[in-house]
């Protein structure tokens, strides 16, 4: 390995547990529970919610 | 029926190792058709009752896949960035995975790379016959999936400062996570899904509430997926190599990744190049050697390994 692709290795490496330490800091994955909780393992909830987030912004023109 | 019983009677020809000796030169084709089968079934987990996880993968998986477990990397991205947060988890997911196995993801776990590779397999069976693109055409397309990545980011990144100022921004998937809601498998594994399973087309339910009529983006999206399926028969992963912005930001994480395709070049017979020609990705595998391959096009599927085991390999760059 030449020198420029170690020091691109390592700048990756330490980019990415920096970014992880940063991102579970700063709770990001919270944004995506709050639309996991709806679905979870449910199917059923997730389609309604699905459904529901896409009928509140335009409400369907068929029943 | 004398050679069935010669070969029931040769305790030798039923060990696990000649049963793969036979495989021979698909060994790895085999190996990784188990993993793409897999991962697919873990990463749809949900039907089995598996937990959903607010996790973001290297894989790239339609956000509406009902069955999914964890969210598509590039999917998490645009959702967070359009809800005003950099997205550092998400990235960070990316740089690592990208570091140490380059696109090894792309190749055995991601659920979209095994339907191209299904529609590749597809395509062989009917002898279809296969397309070589051009070296020069294949360099210019390369570049739309990282401009993809590149639009789909400035793009999230302008609706989340607006949320932040308060502007009022519609909350729907165009908004959310602007690629997914034009991308073909999304409309494989999301819309016709819906529209095969349950009965929810898009003209029904408020698809893509934005753009008009959902009902004629629902059949946009459909004719583009048609088209790319098709192409996809002719050209080998077509959609990883020219659509993919997931793929892109993996690619350019992982060029000088840990995990790599090494190439003897002293056990290479001059202007062979059955490597270069069994790689569904058409990387320039002879410009490379024993420091292994840097392209950003390599997904580690190992169908050039397969090929020419003499010359081709499995490494750790250090």
């Amino acid at each position: 390995m030449k020198l420029q692709e170690r020091l691109f290795f390592y700048t990756m490496i330490l980019l990415g547990i920096t970014f992880l330490l940063l991102g579970s800091a700063l709770e990001e994955l919270n944004i995506l529970e709050t639309v996991d909780k709806a679905r979870n393992t449910n199917l059923g909830a997730w389609r309604d919610f699905l459904t529901t987030w896409v009928h509140t912004m335009n409400p369907p023109s068929t029943p | 029926m004398v050679i069935m019983m010669a070969t029931v009677n040769n305790p030798e020809s039923n060990s696990l190792a000649d049963w793969l000796n036979t495989l021979s030169h698909k060994r790895i084709r085999f190996l990784r058709l188990l993993s793409q089968i897999f991962f697919f079934v873990v990463l749809n987990g949900a039907f089995l009752g598996l937990a959903r996880m607010p996790f973001p993968a290297p894989v790239h998986i339609p956000p509406g896949s009902p069955y999914a477990i964890v969210w598509g990397g590039f999917s998490a991205i645009q959702f967070i960035l359009s809800s005003g947060q950099f997205p550092f988890f998400a990235l960070g997911i990316f740089f690592i995975s990208g570091a140490i196995s380059g696109r090894i993801f792309c190749g055995w776990a991601c659920p979209v790379g095994f339907w191209q590779d299904t529609l590749d397999t597809v395509g062989s069976w009917v002898r279809i016959p296969k397309w070589k693109v051009s070296r020069r055409t294949d360099e210019g397309f390369k570049e739309i999936p990282a401009t993809i990545a590149i639009v789909a980011f400035i793009f999230s990144s302008w609706i989340g400062i607006s949320r932040l100022k308060g502007d009022i921004v519609a909350d729907n998937f165009i908004t959310r996570m602007a690629w997914d809601a034009l991308d073909p498998a999304g409309t494989l594994f999301v819309g016709w899904f819906y529209a095969i399973f349950w009965n929810v087309v898009p003209g029904d339910s408020g698809f893509f509430s934005n753009l008009g009529s959902d009902l004629n983006i629902f059949i946009l999206n459909s004719i583009i997926l048609v088209i790319v399926s098709i192409l996809s028969l002719k050209v080998p992963r077509l959609y990883c190599r020219y659509l993919c912005p997931t793929g892109a930001l993996l690619g350019y994480c992982s060029k000088s990744s840990l995990i790599a395709v090494k190439r003897n070049p002293l056990n290479c017979v001059d202007g062979c190049r059955e490597c270069e020609k069994a790689c569904p990705m058409d990387v320039p595998i002879t410009e490379f050697g024993l420091e292994g391959i840097s392209d950003t096009a390599c997904i580690a599927c190992g169908q050039c390994i397969d090929k020419c085991p003499e010359a081709m390999s499995f490494g750790i760059r250090i």
